[in-house]
């Protein structure tokens, strides 16, 4: 299959990790993890880091006992239509998540950049970059990503470094938000967004063996949710919650609150490069793997034809809702209903189904 | 009536205006081909070809006989008689390759790719036609007899430029014209072997049995000595053009290290890169390239280090190129490399022998092109381009220092100017107040955007640095008083551009002079322009994407199959040279991206002499 | 397929060219607002004023002119001065904004505001309609200062005449910088002002500004809080001084309840503020000599030793707050000679400065907890001891403080004496 992925190793599958797990914290989903576990709202990637644990768990028990990667798993535990059903369900959810990152991220680019261009003009530049990321091949792109990844745990310790002077330590009092329960409710309604952690096992062919999956996962979850608490925990000691919960751009506005001396200030032009990178990368990594299990879905020998159409679908379906709040709550709503389904759910019937296989295997 | 006509004449001839008589003017057109005679006109070739072969035999063979009829009219000539005896068995042999169906076979083929045939006549002719004698004046072809019994007719061609004379003099004519009075009887054992072994004194002799391996050697500047009725000729060395003698490097200069350069001249440029690693396992290896230029190339490398599918990728390369002529390294540098579109280099071009060792030794090869003072170093990564040659001369924070400084000014000269449209335009809340409130009034007097004054500054370096380049010599200071001048003081005072402008390219100018390689400088700037296109358009969004790009291309560039981007992405091991120049005692591994044969270059301990007991007494405190 | 790819990508750039560079302006399109003004006009109405600057090299001088912009507004060109003022009135600043548009050549650009002046009389209807502008507005940063005024605002800016600074913003960011150090007025920036004002615990405050009339009359703003303190407390406006330096002074801090400014602190309630915030680095206080307390008087320079420990108690149904200071104090000046610089009389010139300072900062507090207001931030203490954010949400943190008891212990250490250690006396011949 002319679209095999190539080789990566451990540092490209831990960029593949961290990028769509990271994304969403320069968006709006801040205030909303604010609106549910308030003061403690920076336990919540923590929360969600133990069951994604377990769901890599449960995932690797089925790749061990069975052969290939994650399409030929679902293809010798599930039935013919069940499998098919399950992948069109995957895909929809990468185009979905990858179509919803467009319009939020052209949208915030338009607040915070440029602020008189036409918004169909960002999402035109949005659709080339991308278009360009993924022609470039899922080997590149890791790297790429990988190289970025430095410098934007960089940048995120630089602002909250530079923001120390600004912060009042007591906002973050009481120290267990609206109730240890309340908190662990909102870290599994939130924890939507660590559906990444399937895409290492989605692309497992080109990886060397489960041992480099296993840390991928590992080190790029764990990286993301500690960078993530703490960008979570800075911005609540610098705003509180109740302003925390107005703004569109919690980190924007971080960014923009640097005021060391006359001369270290406005220092948010920088945060800008920061997260479009990060946004275009991870809306091309989420099309790749959309586009990566059509192919396998339909066995095409290759899938490059369909990047140009299929990515000016989803930015003209992105386009689609009036205005930015919509979307904002029709995202979170996703992730806590939709998304969950492919990160809990299907891996725990597939984990049934191969647990049951081996128990069978064994009684024979 | 006879009058009135001339007179009209006359009177014509007065007044109207003829237009000087000039021939026409030449226009070159088509040519026409030698080769594009028909199929019977080419069968009349031959067989014109053929009759004139066989007239030339037929006049020796009653050359011969009228020889041998003079000879035994008169008594006593045993050594004529034996002479004769020679003779006819040289026709003999000659007349074994006039059958009709050789013959045809023989016409029909390249001459070049005919046989040594044992007339020297047939041979020389077939030299002539190659060479295009006598309109080509290069070829020499001189005549000998050497002094033995029976004395031998030999001929000796060489191309005149490319030999030295003093050689051809000395080693070869002298020993085989002055022989001796002692007369030797040649023809009794093998001639060949017996001049070769006795009486050429040249420290290269080879003999030659196709036209073509006499002319390839001819070109090399080689002599060729044609003897009678001998199916085979002598190839002796005589190599010795003039050529430039080893001199400084001109393009990169270094403090402290050798001072040497690659020449023209291929067989100098291996020996200086042999006396740099002294090691029998240091492999030459000799190509040709380009169909009529011929060229030689070396492929060296250490067998016992160089990984040997690297080796056998380049060879193959190396041998599928099909070209004309190749004049420059450079160009030999695009056809081998994996996308030569990309202006990024995918092989490193240095004229610094002991960089060349450096890199041989860490499991590269590199390729010397004959008649071009650069050689071609790969498999490369981005990093070894920011090394100077002197990074190891130093200690390691001093060139480590340097060595940032330099990725620095790469970084600097790609962003600066994109970054200051950006702000200026999109994003002026990024800049202090003050600085911001100067802008504005320096550009108060300036009638241009932002925009075209950076456009309008940059064009006017870069044709500063092509016309430096260009000058001759002698003026070469006037363009630094010159340009300084106009571009800086006259501009700014006549407000034309703005003073920061100014500043902002003399800065990123500056820091593209410290990227060692050139080529790498051309792509950065290259790409600079590109960054500045989008930043004009996107403002810092666009910086980013143009960021993005770039490290999408060049990570998934490759350069001989490693990956551009090689300790960074993939990780590798790293050793302590990619950026950071770790100490000389520590560099214990070869880079792991080229997968060579030995990975280990020095023991754990280096620097044995640490461990060991010091040469005098103790210190007694 | 490449010349395909060539037309395109000539196609994409013709195309994005031809949009017109998406509201890139150039550096000499834009002017640069550095301060705003806000006052109550009749009508319900606010006049606000926008003091723009001129860069330097700019075409054109001083003129004289004024040219009326808005319905009924003034402006002028100082003369020779680099910066021009515009007063516009109408409802809101949103509106004015787009007032200033037709009024001006260039388009304003607000992201180099440093301060924003409102007048004590808008504060007191309630501040937050008018910030709701800079905090939506991408343009404004959370770093502007916030400034009350008494007065008129569009006086305060039009009177404020830098003598050392040559832009209008330097003039506010170095007084800012280090000013609050001395503690006499404390700086708030609007992120400052916003999230005290949402964040359940301490109430906002600005600092507090005035024009002073230069004519050396002495307005004290209130008696002494006690019978140790040499000099009187001020507010702005008050200080006795005459020169040439610029009219416009800072001192003393606005109080808020909610949005609404309920106070003013004078001056030496601020530094109590101050030092219970942490905020004093040298801040300068007078205390009278305790052995001659008729004419002589000791001059301090007090820093906080230490971060001041609050602790509170919520076990009754009122709090209970436990403030304990510690102040290095340096003898700057000593008019009687006495030796205070050894013991005892170290003890006893300690034990007055902790008295004073003692007494200063409960007056503060008295005062503040009469006003309803909580600018030191005493009811972020109180966070911890609910069980949770519900709890906290359903609780007045600032009613808890007005009626909680508050015990301040004051510790004066005196470190250093200067040059000299000890004062001989003088002989007369």
């Amino acid at each position: 299959m002319s679209y095999q992925p190539g080789k990566m190793g451990l540092a490209e599958g831990l960029a593949l990790v961290f990028i769509p797990t990271f994304a969403s914290v320069f968006l709006s989903l801040g205030p909303i993890n604010l609106d549910m576990a308030a003061t403690a709202a920076w336990m919540t990637p923590f929360v969600h880091f133990v069951p994604s644990v377990a769901v890599l768990y449960a995932l690797l028990y089925v790749l061990k006992n069975t052969t290939g990667d994650f399409y030929a798993a679902c293809q010798e535990l599930l039935s013919t239509t069940i499998t098919r059903l399950v992948i069109l369900y995957y895909i929809g959810v990468f185009f979905l998540d990858a179509g919803l990152l467009i319009r939020q991220f052209a949208e915030d680019t338009l607040l915070t950049a440029l602020p008189q261009v036409d918004f169909e003009l960002i999402t035109v530049l949005y659709v080339f970059m991308v278009v360009f990321l993924i022609y470039l091949g899922i080997e590149a792109l890791a790297r790429t990503t990988y190289i970025v990844i430095p410098f934007i745990g960089f940048g995120i310790i630089l602002v909250v470094g530079l923001l120390f002077p600004q912060y009042h330590w007591l906002y973050l009092a009481p120290w267990n938000g609206r109730g240890l329960d309340k908190v662990l409710l909102a870290g599994i309604k939130v924890s939507g967004v660590d559906l990444a952690i399937i895409i290492p096992v989605i692309l497992a062919g080109s990886f060397q063996n489960r041992r480099t999956i296993k840390g991928a996962v590992l080190y790029g979850l764990g990286l993301s949710a500690s960078l993530k608490a703490l960008t979570i925990a800075a911005g609540i000691a610098a705003f509180g919650v109740p302003a925390g919960q107005e703004t569109v751009l919690p980190f924007y506005q971080m960014a923009r609150l640097i005021y060391i001396n006359r001369f270290v200030q406005h220092l948010e032009a920088l945060s800008i490069i920061l997260w479009s990178i990060v946004g275009m990368l991870t809306i091309a990594l989420e099309i790749y793997v959309g586009l990566y299990l059509l192919g396998r879905l339909f066995n095409l020998p290759t899938f490059r034809p369909l990047i140009i159409p299929v990515v000016l679908i989803l930015a003209e379906l992105s386009m689609l809702p009036d205005d930015l709040v919509s979307v904002i709550t029709f995202y979170a709503w996703a992730e806590y209903s939709i998304y969950s389904a492919g990160w809990a759910l299907i891996p725990a019937v597939l984990f049934l189904a191969a647990s049951y296989r081996v128990w069978r295997r064994r009684a024979c | 009536m006879n009058i009135f006509n001339k007179n009209f004449k006359a009177l014509k001839q007065l007044l109207i205006f003829k237009p000087p008589v000039n021939p026409p003017p030449f226009v070159l057109k088509e040519a026409e081909k030698p080769g594009d005679l028909i199929a019977s006109d080419l069968r009349i070739d031959t067989a014109v070809k053929q009759q004139a072969a066989l007239l030339r035999y037929a006049r020796r063979v009653s050359n011969t006989l009228e020889k041998t009829l003079k000879i035994f009219a008169e008594p006593n000539q045993e050594k004529k008689i034996a002479a004769l005896k020679l003779e006819l068995a040289a026709l003999c042999q000659q007349e074994e390759t006039l059958s009709p169906v050789i013959e045809a076979y023989s016409l029909a083929q390249d001459p070049r790719d005919q046989a040594v045939s044992s007339s020297i006549e047939e041979n020389i002719l077939a030299l002539e036609t190659i060479y295009n004698f006598p309109d080509n004046k290069d070829l020499i072809i001189r005549s000998i007899t050497i002094p033995a019994s029976p004395p031998v007719t030999a001929k000796l061609a060489f191309v005149e430029g490319l030999v030295d004379r003093k050689i051809i003099s000395l080693s070869v004519l002298q020993p085989l014209m002055l022989m001796g009075s002692q007369e030797r009887e040649l023809y009794q054992q093998d001639v060949l072997n017996l001049l070769i072994t006795k009486y050429l004194p040249s420290n290269r002799v080879k003999l030659a049995d196709t036209l073509r391996d006499v002319t390839d050697s001819l070109n090399l500047g080689d002599a060729a000595l044609f003897l009678d009725g001998v199916a085979r000729a002598i190839i002796v060395e005589t190599k010795g053009q003039e050529h430039r003698a080893v001199n400084r490097p001109m393009i990169e200069q270094s403090v402290r290290g050798s001072q040497s350069g690659f020449t023209e001249t291929l067989k100098v440029n291996t020996g200086l890169v042999r006396s740099m690693l002294r090691t029998s396992d240091l492999t030459t290896e000799i190509l040709t390239v380009g169909q009529r230029s011929n060229t030689l190339c070396a492929l060296m490398y250490l067998k016992s280090v160089i990984n040997p599918d690297l080796v056998n990728e380049a060879k193959r390369r190396l041998a599928n190129i099909q070209t004309d002529v190749i004049v420059e390294s450079g160009m030999l540098q695009q056809f081998l490399v994996d996308s030569p579109a990309m202006p990024y280099p995918q092989a490193l071009s240095t004229e610094r022998p002991d960089r060349v060792a450096a890199a041989l030794s860490e499991g590269r090869f590199a390729v010397l092109m004959d008649g071009s003072p650069f050689a071609i170093v790969a498999p490369i990564n981005l990093f070894t381009l920011f090394h100077a040659g002197e990074d190891f001369s130093y200690s390691g924070m001093g060139a480590s220092l340097g060595r940032l400084l330099r990725l620095f000014g790469a970084a600097l000269t790609l962003i600066l100017p994109s970054a200051y449209i950006a702000i200026t335009y999109y994003h002026p809340e990024a800049l202090p107040t003050d600085l911001a409130l100067a802008i504005a009034g320096a550009r108060e007097r300036v009638p241009f955007p932002a925009v075209l004054e950076i456009a309008m500054m940059e064009f006017a370096f870069e044709l500063l640095r092509e016309a430096g380049v260009r000058i001759p010599g002698m003026l070469g200071g006037t363009i630094g008083i010159v340009g300084a001048i106009i571009l800086g003081q006259a501009a700014v005072a006549a407000s034309i551009v703005s003073p920061i402008t100014v500043m902002i390219i003399a800065v990123t100018g500056l820091a593209s002079f410290s990227i060692p390689d050139f080529s790498l400088a051309i792509a950065i700037r290259l790409t600079r322009f590109s960054f500045e296109v989008l930043a004009a358009i996107f403002g810092l969004v666009g910086v980013a994407s143009g960021l993005l790009i770039m490290t999408g291309l060049l990570c998934s560039l490759k350069s001989f199959g490693v990956p551009y981007l090689a300790p960074i992405a993939p990780k590798t091991k790293a050793g302590f040279d990619v950026v950071m120049r770790g100490q000389v005692f520590t560099q214990e591994l070869r880079p792991d991206e080229l997968s060579p044969l030995d990975k280990r270059r020095q023991a754990s301990v280096s620097r044995s002499w640490t461990e060991k007991e010091p040469a005098g007494e103790e210190d007694e405190s | 397929m490449l010349k395909c790819l060539a037309q395109f990508a000539l196609l994409l750039v013709v195309s994005l060219l031809l949009t017109g560079c998406f509201g890139g302006k150039e550096a000499d399109d834009v002017a640069y607002v550095l301060v705003m003004g806000i006052d109550k006009a009749p009508g319900g109405e606010q006049k606000v004023t926008y003091q723009i600057a001129k860069p330097k090299g700019g075409g054109g001088e001083g003129g004289s002119s004024t040219d009326p912009s808005g319905m009924g507004g003034k402006g002028g060109t100082e003369q020779g001065k680099p910066w021009i003022t515009n007063t516009i009135i109408l409802p809101s600043p949103g509106d004015a904004r787009m007032m200033l548009q037709s009024s001006m050549s260039r388009t304003p650009n607000f992201s180099h505001v440093s301060a924003v002046v409102i007048s004590e009389d808008v504060a007191r209807e309630g501040i937050l309609p008018t910030l709701t502008f800079p905090l939506r507005n991408r343009e404004f940063r959370e770093s502007v200062f916030i400034i009350i005024v008494q007065g008129s605002a569009e006086e305060f800016i039009r009177q404020n005449n830098p003598s050392l600074e040559s832009t209008i913003g330097k003039f506010y960011e170095t007084f800012f910088q280090r000013g609050p150090e001395v503690g006499y007025f404390l700086r708030t920036n609007l992120h400052d002002f916003i999230t005290t004002l949402k964040n359940p615990g301490g109430s906002p405050y600005a600092a507090y500004g005035g024009i002073n009339p230069k004519d050396g009359q002495k307005q004290p703003a209130g008696p002494r809080a006690t019978p140790e303190q040499k000099g009187d407390p001020y507010l702005a406006g008050g200080i006795p001084r005459t020169g040439t330096e610029n009219a416009a002074e800072f001192v003393g801090l606005a109080v808020f309840r909610g949005d609404k400014m309920v106070g003013v602190l004078n001056s030496d309630e601020t530094r109590a503020v101050a030092i219970l915030q942490n905020k004093i680095t040298s801040a300068g206080l007078g205390v009278v000599d305790p052995l001659k307390p008729e004419k002589d008087r000791i001059s301090f320079l007090i820093r906080n030793g230490d971060t001041p420990k609050i602790t509170a108690d919520l076990s009754g149904g009122k709090p209970v707050f436990n403030a304990d200071v510690q102040i290095d104090a340096e003898i700057q000046g000593l008019t009687s000679g006495i030796n205070y610089e050894a013991s005892p009389n170290k003890e006893l010139l300690e034990a007055q400065l902790s008295k004073l300072l003692q007494g200063q900062i409960t007056a503060m507090i008295r005062h503040t907890q009469q006003l309803g207001t909580d600018p030191v931030g005493f009811g972020l203490y109180l966070r911890p001891k609910f069980a949770n954010y519900d709890e906290l949400e359903k609780v007045n943190l600032t009613t808890l403080y007005q009626a909680a008891e508050v015990y301040v212990n004051v510790t004066a250490k005196i470190r250093r004496t200067g040059l000299l250690w000890r004062t001989m006396p003088e002989r007369f011949e």
